[in-house]
């Protein structure tokens, strides 16, 4: 009841969020002189964004998949061979989902406020009249240090959602996972067992977003990572 | 929206080299643990899974040498490991890693005699991870109809921001890899092909 609870209130006020994305897209970008270094600008986090989305997406559908392996009782708990009292149902994993997801939709709802704000400051613009519309110093300094932010900010999300030592956020689930990842990575010397293998699968097809791990980090560091932007 | 289309060389120099490794990595961690089970467990069948990551991990090698040589013969290397690996994951995917194509009655010859959804299922999870596999594809033919076409198609295949395509991409990836997951877990439950545990029979989900 009380995970029904959760998910019905997360999965509500993200869909709230996303109606409030449509209606920025469509109404108020609409308003701006000139679209292009904006929307470039709120292009270059979307690595941000889908890596939340990513985790969202990925979580979700492991609670479909256990949803699925119960109603045709497969016996998914003997075959990861995971401790009884360390398994998780769907509802648990939804509730996860529905959680990031709900930080992700709250993330675009801020960004697109934030890039909005500093692009629609006349003082931000050079050669206005001329075409040539560009970010003065003062708005690559204010957008820069925004994603700056943002990447400080979600590299504390992944530490809290993975390997902060609290027992909170299914401390046994995230160690074993933590655990079988390791044994990926030293997999030459180690042994292979069904989680890592599993794992290891889903590694292959995970290749964006650890590159937008990298983009993450790189955002802390640079204020963006793509040189080819205004800042 | 051009604007944000870039090549791999504008990146700063740690991310470029991220990016590269990051691109055939995980395909060498899961040859690893192939060679593992070939060579400490005796399970001769791995070498051939081994090889099949091989395959994937040099396409993307071929492509980054490509990218900082401009050599012309690693770009067709890339096209041609990439469609061999593709293939060989497809047979694998449905021969061993599902189980499929092992029915002894003449209604299940593309199934197998023990399953425990039904034959559609099956058969719309077949096209969807073909579908799946060959999405990338797909995918230069998206980025040659696309504004920035030209560019991308000599440097930013793997890289590009345009956004709207890596989105899909990972979309695809993450449902093919949950129908995957589904059947590989189902067929699991049946055999015990890979050896990954000792005890053969599994007690069901309700008496456990």
């Amino acid at each position: 009841m009380k995970n029904a609870v959760i998910l019905a209130f997360f999965s509500g006020a993200s869909f709230v969020q996303l109606f409030m994305i449509s209606i920025f897209l469509t109404v108020i970008v609409g308003q701006l002189d000139d679209t292009s270094y904006f929307i470039d600008e709120f292009y270059s986090l979307d690595s941000l964004f889908r890596l939340l989305f990513a985790l969202s997406f990925l979580t979700f559908a492991s609670g479909i998949c256990i949803m699925v392996w119960k109603q045709h009782d497969i016996n998914y708990i003997h075959l990861m061979q995971v401790e009884y009292k360390d398994r998780m149902n769907h509802f648990q994993l939804w509730k996860i989902s529905t959680i990031t997801f709900f930080i992700f939709t709250s993330f675009v709802v801020v960004s697109l406020e934030e890039m909005a704000v500093i692009h629609n400051k006349e003082a931000y613009w050079l050669n206005r009249f001329e075409g040539d519309h560009e970010l003065n110093d003062a708005g690559k300094k204010a957008a820069s240090t925004y994603k700056k932010i943002v990447g400080i900010f979600m590299t504390v999300l992944l530490i809290i959602l993975w390997i902060q030592p609290t027992k909170y956020i299914y401390k046994r689930v995230r160690y074993s996972t933590i655990r079988a990842f390791w044994n990926v990575i030293i997999a030459p010397f180690g042994s292979v067992k069904f989680k890592a293998y599993i794992l290891a699968e889903i590694m292959t097809d995970c290749i964006i977003p650890l590159e937008d791990v990298g983009k993450t980090l790189t955002h802390v560091f640079y204020g963006n990572w793509n040189a080819n932007l205004v800042n | 929206m051009n604007n944000i289309a870039t090549s791999i060389h504008d990146v700063p120099y740690g991310l470029k080299w991220y990016l590269y490794i990051v691109s055939f990595l995980p395909y060498i961690w899961r040859m690893n643990q192939n060679m593992n089970k070939w060579l400490y467990h005796d399970h001769p069948i791995q070498a051939w899974n081994a090889l099949k990551y091989l395959f994937l991990a040099l396409g993307p090698i071929c492509y980054i040498i490509y990218n900082e040589s401009h050599i012309k013969g690693f770009k067709y290397a890339y096209y041609t490991f990439k469609s061999i690996g593709t293939t060989y994951k497809l047979f694998w995917d449905m021969y061993f890693d599902w189980g499929l194509f092992r029915g002894t009655r003449k209604d299940n010859r593309f199934l197998r005699d023990e399953m425990k959804f039904t034959p559609t299922f099956y058969y719309v999870c077949m096209f969807l991870d073909l579908i799946g596999l060959y999405f990338w594809a797909f995918v230069i033919m998206f980025y040659s109809v696309t504004e920035s076409g030209d560019l991308a198609i000599d440097s930013l295949e793997f890289y590009s921001n345009v956004m709207w395509i890596t989105w899909l991409e990972l979309i695809v990836a993450a449902i093919r890899r949950t129908i995957w997951i589904m059947i590989r877990f189902e067929n699991e439950y049946f055999s015990n092909f890979e050896q990954f545990r000792d005890v053969v029979t599994i007690p069901p989900l309700k008496a456990d």
